[in-house]
């Protein structure tokens, strides 16, 4: 049987997928902060998070970072299963364990994180690819899709529910807090400057705050067609990259989640069949 | 249209889908957090109302540990804890869940078991300036002594101005 000729493409583009993810996880080893390096941290932080529960009440995270054998042995085994998975992307097999492995790192490094949500989606990724029969991982990618727009304009909706629109100078307020560190240590640049610049310039923020908001709220089309799935990709990839400028707030975690939208047509539920 | 297609193709799918849902609604109506949710309310929300800012600093032997010079994620963690850490501190050695399981739940053993599973152990906790100054690089040794700090900042004509700080925890090594 004839393989459809996107197939290629469509397997190079789960690779350059996965190879993101792999990207995403060697920045947590490379700067020293994933499984192997929270070692013998004795202090975390959870909030009322069902998930985040799920996986303390058992002391899971705890007894990772009491062992650094441990901690090794699951950082190579994320790098390893992400090879493999790069080598062979339809394999869900792999992209199980790595749901499950990410999802352990994600919460274990949140909690000794001591920090609320964050980049959550280079777990949740896997999602579609969690099953191997076609047809389960297509309506699991839609179910993924819609969250992912969900997250975005939930996000624009609670910024109209807390009346942030309404205050000129709600962005320059949040920016002052956003570099203090750098301050306190004299590691200043380009970016302390454009902040302390901002934090005096409400009229500018608050632009850049309604630009932020259509940005997210603009997400909403995708609710109706998947026609626009690769500009969206780009808007909120523009959006993450100039929080990072602007909020020292960087999208690594986050980027192969919203990588997803450039698989849109590639994983569409077939047309439902009407008899006559 | 995608549940009723979900739900003609799979109940089972559908079931899920359902669930997630109502859980999600759930716990967002008891103002619980959620690793689904959109982190920090996306910035919605300005608790300050000025433009002033709190940030904390380590110091060994009088000097600043920096952290800002490190890798993203690295500089991310180090900034963040310490933040957690030093609120903990301020808290008398309480985190979030601490006033919430004492809040939520009777005095007995699931209270305890709570309590010891997802707060941090209070006496190791102690140690974790140590962890901390190693994990930026900086070596311990013995009579070293860590001071963490608390900065207040105000951002005037382009400027970021320290308004006053505060020593809120000292620790010698021994």
């Amino acid at each position: 049987m004839r393989k459809p000729r996107f197939h290629i493409s469509f397997e190079n583009k789960l690779r350059i997928l996965f190879a993101i993810v792999l990207l995403e996880f060697g920045m947590f080893i490379l700067s020293g902060a994933s499984f192997s390096f929270l070692h013998g941290n004795p202090f975390f932080s959870i909030n009322v998070d069902p998930v985040f529960w799920f996986f303390y009440l058992p002391g899971l995270p705890q007894f990772i970072t009491e062992n650094l054998w441990l901690g090794i042995l699951l950082d190579a085994s994320i790098v390893l299963l992400l090879l493999r998975l790069i080598q062979y992307p339809f394999n869900n097999r792999n992209a199980n364990m790595l749901f499950i492995l990410l999802m352990l790192f994600y919460v274990t490094f949140m909690g000794y994180h001591a920090h609320r949500n964050f980049q959550a989606g280079f777990f949740m990724v896997f999602i579609p690819f969690l099953f191997k029969k076609e047809s389960n991982k297509f309506f699991a990618f839609e179910a993924t899709r819609y969250y992912l727009l969900f997250f975005y304009v939930s996000a624009a909706i609670l910024k109209l529910y807390n009346n942030a629109l309404m205050d000129p100078a709600h962005f320059s307020n949040m920016l002052s807090s956003q570099f203090t560190p750098y301050f306190l240590e004299g590691n200043t640049g380009i970016r302390t400057s454009v902040n302390l610049y901002l934090t005096d310039q409400p009229a500018i923020t608050y632009i850049l705050y309604l630009t932020s908001f259509f940005v997210e709220f603009i997400l909403f089309i995708g609710f109706f067609t998947k026609k626009f799935d690769h500009i969206l990709a780009i808007l909120i990839l523009i959006f993450h990259f100039a929080n990072w400028f602007l909020m020292d707030i960087a999208p690594f975690g986050q980027i192969a989640f919203i990588c997803l939208l450039f698989l849109s047509n590639q994983m569409s539920l077939p047309k439902p069949v009407t008899e006559n | 249209m995608f549940l009723y297609r979900l739900l003609k193709y799979s109940s089972i799918g559908f079931s899920v889908v359902l669930v997630f849902i109502l859980f999600y609604a759930l716990v967002f109506y008891k103002k619980m957090d959620m690793v689904f949710f959109p982190y920090n309310s996306m910035y919605a929300i300005d608790f300050t109302k000025s433009k002033t800012a709190t940030a904390y600093a380590v110091k060994l032997n009088s000097s600043i540990v920096k952290t800002t010079g490190r890798a993203y994620w690295k500089k991310d963690l180090l900034e963040t804890s310490l933040n957690g850490y030093c609120k903990y501190i301020i808290n008398n050695h309480k985190v979030f869940l601490d006033d919430y399981l004492n809040q939520k739940f009777s005095p007995g053993q699931i209270k305890e078991f709570l309590l010891k599973r997802l707060t941090a152990d209070k006496d190791l906790a102690g140690l974790w300036p140590i962890w901390y100054c190693r994990s930026a690089g900086y070596p311990i040794v013995e009579n070293d002594e860590i001071e963490l700090l608390q900065y207040h900042f105000m951002m005037n004509d382009q400027q970021a101005i320290i308004t006053d700080s505060l020593s809120i925890f000292k620790m010698k090594i021994k």
